[in-house]
């Protein structure tokens, strides 16, 4: 039996809520267990998981306690999630910690050489104290989402005036003289430097420079609308001139969505004079023409190839050649496969794969669904229903207020992912899988449990991309076998992953 | 500090939410502190209004 | 125009300038300002006979019987029902009393004065642990105790506290509760260093005042006998340096925290003796062996004074043996006082903690700053069985309630914006 308490004006940070949730799982008993704040998204995924929100009095400050058992056990149990929260089971036995400073000013007086906070605080609130972060002379990593364009500009504004940048909001990753903040992997420290508009994206053009033996000193965020006209491209345009006159960096890259034309321009022209070799990536858009001194590339991997030719002093329309032909190899193999059903379903937890993914796929399929669409008309009316082929971004705004991103905790991306393989019309399923500092510590091994023993007679094909390097924390030799043995089709770049399978796709939908 | 500061001889992080960021930054010996952070107990109307009457300056 | 930083330090100097000392005892009608015949002073904000809690209606209940108005319990609650008694927040009075906190016109009380502002404060003598008027008892032995802490308790003191009068001037409280916060004392859960130290001041001159033997020993060995005799004088000493402080423009300093079993309330120095008031918190504390969290009354008492005066709660890093006693470790201990230093105005000048380094404790909490950071102050209290009488139930850390901030806090925009 499903039923819901309420718990009121209780602070709780998503990480004690996810780890309280699987000390409850583990009790006798208990089918279900879900905490959540009480954010119209959360009430929204737990009507869908069958808990009876309407009629609830609860605000995003409240906390939900949802739990699945048979009736008579609720309240003991109530009392033990009420219990756990304030007294957390997992860490029992510690050594009596330092004290923790409770403010910005508490935390100074222990490091007062601090120059950057990272903030990843809920959006409602992260641009005050974002503020509060500037005004004492601190750098900021905003890695909070919902937090207003107003805000943003007016936070940009300030760190301009005053020599300081802020990085995002919703910026994921960081790396500064080669030490990752937030989610990074474990990458060689070298002569690039990188500005990017997004975290996965990021993450990726580093791991495949790190597959190639290339280094990166700085990757700086700026998050995903500092290149709209509206913010018109203030962190960007810091970062990139930090960059260039960094004497260690001799190649600057850029990396994003389209920026819009104006932005675009103040970009490209601050690239072409920065005295240093430049490239850019904006995914999706149609290829240009490469200058001396600034390449132009529209794919996360291509774009790591050319700045290793770069740095190698070799030609990048070679580099860049050699790779569309790599890539055509693999187009051929997706088409020759098997599987039975229609469509493509993409799963993801990082944007910005999921982004290229979909601008690959659209390549080869007629018409994709998604919560985030690359094609105006196509967002889904309900994102936990996709139809036909559907690209699906997990750590999307809807799905992170109040809880945490699925690079975290990968637990409802892989419930929907089990889902949707039982979908009989579903032929492939493409995900990815990020490993890194700040990851979950085995993802891959969620995703298979998930997809043993379905139901399904004949099961999708599925499709996978494991971005990571060999220094990271989940060992990713072992995340790309786990998945093999599972009979998961495991590739080297996520680019290489979507186009397998789409063109695996193809043709499928008309039957 | 200023942005020159941070790229030359940073990172060095003052941690304000998920505690998993500020572990990873230890356990790589990233010189960090986190910040057990509590919302405000006002709305953003009376914190905007007792901004203002601090003059702007911090407390 | 003010300037709140202004207003503020002008707060905390005035708060740290106070110099409490005893001067005399004296009954409490005939020295209490505004004390009439018929009134019962109580702990914490304003509260009419219906809403009080069991503890606070079992002490009001003793009192009604120790002043003869009515000799059994039954017609004492009838004597309440009928008589239009005068309650009153002590507050309101100078004074200060600890739980229930009740003063009735026939009880004697410390008289402190303050050598820097020349104001006065008044609390009972505390009667000891157990079964007692304070935690709302109200049967033979507590009435009879009573009667004779006025009987013999009373003038033994008073003339003892007069000699020392005579040869000291007052008995220094500031420097008392200094030298037990070196010992082990936070002056609210714990006083029995302070308790010690006073004791060994005093009986010089009780013995060199005292014409009779027998009660002499009896007063000695009942103060040695409570652990907790100090807390009364050091609660008059907090309120008087409170009182000292007025009313100062545009300050955000709080003046007062006070709980009376059902509500919580404070007092802002910029909002005159305005009181802000919401549901006092109900205490998760340690539990004695027999009692469950449905025992536990809510917080009550004026005793949160000394937590807005700088010790107590706020000192815990100076007690780490009461923090055992509730459930702790002595890091505990350090971290509750390091993190009332976020919400304070600054370091008291007096009061220091040796274990950091001699720091002087968080002072003077700032009404903003609870607001700001959703930090509100911790006391360090003890929690009495919600039925009169039935004593206390338990001892912990308890956290302050937030909506009495709110609103102190959008009380101040509208005054001052």
């Amino acid at each position: 039996m499903k039923r819901l308490e309420v718990v009121k004006g209780e602070y709780y940070d998503s990480v004690t809520l996810m780890l309280v949730a699987k000390e409850l799982k583990k009790i006798e008993g208990v089918a279900e267990a879900t905490l959540n704040m009480a954010t119209e998204a959360n009430l929204h995924i737990m009507k869908t998981a069958g808990f009876e929100v309407d009629g609830v009095n609860a605000s995003p400050d409240d906390l939900i306690i949802g739990i699945d058992c048979p009736g008579e056990l609720f309240d003991g149990l109530m009392e033990t999630a009420r219990s756990y929260l304030s007294s957390p089971p997992w860490k029992g036995g510690e050594e009596p910690s330092e004290y923790t400073p409770r403010t910005l000013e508490g935390a100074l007086s222990v490091l007062p050489e601090a120059d950057i906070a990272l903030i990843s605080l809920p959006g409602r609130y992260a641009a005050a104290e974002a503020m509060k972060a500037l005004e004492r002379g601190l750098n900021v990593m905003l890695y909070s989402d919902n937090v207003s364009l107003e805000e943003e500009i007016e936070l940009k504004r300030y760190a301009s005036r005053n020599g300081l940048i802020v990085m995002g909001p919703d910026c994921g990753t960081v790396v500064i003289n080669g030490e990752g903040l937030g989610f990074s992997n474990a990458c060689p420290v070298g002569p690039v430097g990188i500005v990017s508009a997004s975290g996965t994206g990021l993450q990726e053009v580093m791991v495949q420079l790190a597959r190639r033996g290339a280094g990166v000193k700085h990757g700086l965020g700026t998050g995903g609308r500092d290149v709209k006209s509206a913010v018109g491209g203030i962190s960007s345009l810091i970062a990139i001139e930090a960059l260039a006159n960094d004497p260690e960096i001799s190649v600057v890259v850029v990396i994003g969505k389209p920026p819009s034309t104006e932005v675009r321009e103040k970009l490209v022209q601050t690239l072409r004079s920065c005295g240093k070799q430049s490239v850019t990536c904006f995914m999706g858009e149609s290829p240009r023409k490469d200058e001396p001194q600034l390449k132009y590339t529209t794919g996360l991997e291509e774009c790591a190839t050319v700045v290793v030719a770069l740095l190698d002093g070799k030609d990048a329309g070679k580099a860049r050649e050699d790779l569309m032909n790599e890539y055509l190899k693999i187009e051929a193999l997706g088409r020759k496969s098997e599987t039975s059903g229609r469509f493509l379903r993409g799963l993801f937890t990082g944007g910005t794969l999921c982004y290229e993914a979909e601008s690959i796929a659209r390549r080869y399929l007629e018409s994709i669904y998604g919560n985030n669409p690359l094609k105006i008309g196509m967002k889904l009316p309900d994102s936990l229903k996709p139809i036909q082929n559907s690209f699906i971004d997990y750590g999307e705004d809807e799905f992170t207020q109040g809880k945490l991103h699925p690079m975290i905790d990968p637990s409802f991306r892989t419930g929907q992912l089990k889902m949707q393989s039982e979908d009989p019309s579903v032929a492939v399923v493409l995900f990815d899988v990020v490993l890194g500092y700040g990851s979950a510590p085995d993802p891959s091994s969620e995703v298979v449990g998930a997809i043993k023993g379905l139901e399904r007679k004949r099961g999708p094909l599925y499709v996978a991309y494991v971005c990571g390097t060999s220094g990271d924390p989940q060992c990713l030799e072992r995340q790309i076998a786990v998945l093999k043995e599972a009979g998961v089709r495991v590739f080297e770049s996520n680019a290489r992953a979507a186009i397998f399978a789409a063109a695996a796709t193809v043709g499928r939908e008309r039957r | 500090m200023s942005m020159k500061k941070l790229l030359k001889d940073g990172p060095k992080v003052i941690n304000m939410g998920m505690e998993q960021f500020y572990i990873d930054l230890k356990a790589r010996e990233v010189p960090a502190v986190r910040v057990d952070w509590k919302p405000p107990l006002a709305d953003r109307e009376l914190l905007g209004k007792l901004k203002k009457l601090r003059g702007g300056n911090f407390v | 125009m003010f300037d709140i930083e202004k207003a503020n330090q002008t707060a905390f100097e005035r708060l740290q300038k106070a110099e409490p000392h005893i001067v005399d005892l004296g009954i409490a009608c005939e020295v209490i300002p505004g004390m009439e015949k018929n009134t019962i002073l109580h702990a914490g904000p304003p509260i009419d006979l219906e809403r009080m809690s069991g503890p606070m209606m079992g002490a009001v209940t003793g009192a009604v019987i120790y002043e003869g108005w009515a000799d059994t319990p039954q017609k004492a609650i009838e004597y309440l029902k009928e008589k239009n008694l005068a309650f009153d927040p002590c507050h309101h009075h100078s004074a200060v009393g600890p739980m229930a906190g009740i003063i009735s016109p026939g009880m004697p009380v410390w008289i402190v004065e303050d050598g820097s502002s020349g104001k006065r404060s008044y609390a009972t003598l505390n009667e000891g642990l157990g079964k007692v008027l304070r935690m709302g008892a109200f049967d033979q032995e507590v009435i009879e105790r009573l009667h004779w802490m006025r009987e013999v308790l009373f003038p033994v003191l008073k003339a003892g506290v007069e000699r020392y009068v005579e040869e000291n001037g007052g008995i220094n409280l500031k420097s008392l509760i200094s030298q037990a916060l070196h010992m082990g004392d936070e002056l609210h859960n714990r006083n029995r260093a302070a308790t010690s130290l006073f004791i060994r001041s005093l009986v010089p001159y009780l013995v060199e005042s005292s014409t009779d033997n027998t009660s002499l020993a009896k007063v000695i060995r009942f103060m040695a006998g409570n652990d907790h005799f100090f807390l009364n004088p050091g609660m008059a000493a907090a309120k008087v340096s409170l009182d000292g402080v007025g009313s100062v423009e545009g300050s955000t300093m709080v003046t007062v925290m006070a709980r009376n079993g059902t509500d919580f309330g404070i007092q802002i120095a910029g909002l005159e003796r305005r009181w802000f008031t919401c549901q006092a918190a109900l205490p998760d504390v340690l539990l004695f062996p027999g009692f469950t969290r449905a025992d536990v009354n809510r917080d009550i008492g004026d005793s949160a004074i000394m937590e807005t005066y700088g010790v107590g709660g706020f000192a815990l890093a100076a007690a780490p043996a009461i923090v055992q006693f509730v459930g702790g470790t002595p890091q505990d201990a350090i971290n509750y006082t390091r993190e009332m230093y976020e919400i304070c105005l600054g370091e008291n000048r007096n009061f220091t903690i040796p274990s950091l380094n001699f720091r002087g404790t968080p002072t003077g909490i700032d009404l903003i700053k609870v607001v700001e950071t959703g930090i509100t102050p911790i006391l360090d209290t003890g929690a009495a069985h919600r039925e009169a009488g039935r004593g206390q139930v338990g001892a912990g850390i308890v956290r302050m309630p937030s909506e009495a901030f709110v609103s102190a806090a959008t009380a101040f925009t509208d005054r001052y914006l």
